[in-house]
């Protein structure tokens, strides 16, 4: 579904259809692979006692930093759904304000942090990239509550809200860059990426530019 | 993307400082800018606690008389019957009030200081 528009009906374009499918739903092995260690996270930061309903460590948002390099936006964006959707489920939030507040910080989060990845992923490692992520969600979460709960009074937690954020991002950071060094179940992912990749151009390639523009 | 990258320091120096000047902005703010407000229906006025005076407040029975002295506040005079504005007594921090109802007076101690924030004294405690 992701890929449909490579669907092809040439002899050599079938051969690249199945490759595609077959990428497919290897990328969507992977999504839920994703999302369901998120739920996992987002179990165990349940457990963990928290001084204010919404100081979070932001654990289960690791598995988006990591999938940034992975997937591309529509896949990301199946990832923080699925992750927003799992989180509200575990918490019992999913039918109340404070799933509004993590939809929000969550969605807008990813593409902040897609952007700064697109844009400056050779600058910056994903410590940079977490930090912009938290900072944003952080953000939007106290604008949402300035707007629809609290008024002016919830910037009198601001501060220590963002710096807690931004403590707990930068070890989320540490983590991914570790995990992406180290991972193989990483590496095997990114090489496929690269794989697939490589074959689109190809098919793009070899059918020249009138078909592929025919199709859109 | 393994190791710490030039962008990377940015961010983190750029967040920062971000946060430093939220702690500054938000909890480096004047504690006692505290004013008197009085209110007759729609009207209203403001007053410093710091000097002292005698404020007649004109309301629909008559003149409320309002004492502000040594950045205290409290009515000595009034037209209404109950006198319960009187009887109020003394009020001098942020979040205190006195009300007339019969006079449609309303008096209250403004301030961004401390004023929901009880740094003095605690309601009431349960155990």
């Amino acid at each position: 579904m992701l890929f449909s528009k490579n669907k092809d009906s040439t002899p050599l374009g079938k051969n690249l259809h199945h490759e595609v499918v077959e990428h497919t739903q290897y990328f969507i092995t992977h999504i839920a692979i994703l999302a369901a260690f998120s739920l996992f996270l987002s179990t165990v930061e349940y457990m963990i006692p928290k001084p204010l309903p919404f100081m979070r460590i932001g654990l289960a948002n690791l598995p988006i930093i990591i999938g940034l390099s992975i997937f591309s936006l529509p896949e990301l964006l199946l990832l923080t759904v699925l992750k927003i959707v799992g989180q509200g489920l575990i918490n019992g939030t999913i039918f109340s304000y404070i799933f509004l507040f993590s939809a929000g910080g969550s969605l807008g989060s990813m593409l902040m942090m897609y952007c700064v990845y697109k844009l400056l992923g050779r600058f910056t490692s994903f410590i940079g990239i977490s930090i912009t992520g938290a900072m944003t969600s952080n953000a939007i979460q106290l604008l949402l509550a300035h707007f629809m709960l609290f008024g002016s009074s919830i910037w009198i937690i601001a501060p220590p809200f963002l710096l807690m954020g931004f403590i707990t991002s930068i070890f989320l950071g540490i983590f991914a860059n570790v995990f992406t060094r180290k991972s193989r179940w990483y590496a095997d992912i990114t090489t496929r990426r690269k794989i697939q990749e490589n074959s689109m151009r190809k098919s793009s390639g070899t059918k020249g530019g009138l078909n592929s523009h025919a199709e859109k | 993307m393994t190791k710490i990258k030039p962008a990377d320091v940015f961010i983190i120096i750029l967040t920062i400082l971000i946060i430093i000047f939220l702690f500054i902005q938000t909890y480096s703010q004047p504690q006692d800018s505290s004013e008197l407000l009085v209110r007759v229906n729609e009207e209203s006025w403001r007053f410093t606690l710091e000097d002292d005076r005698i404020v007649h407040i004109p309301g629909p029975l008559g003149d409320t008389v309002i004492h502000i002295q040594a950045g205290e506040t409290y009515v000595t005079e009034s037209p209404c019957i109950s006198k319960i504005c009187i009887a109020a007594g003394k009020i001098s921090k942020p979040g205190q009030w006195i009300v007339c109802l019969p006079n449609h007076v309303f008096i209250s101690i403004e301030g961004s200081g401390n004023s929901d924030s009880g740094n003095d004294e605690v309601d009431d405690v349960v155990f």
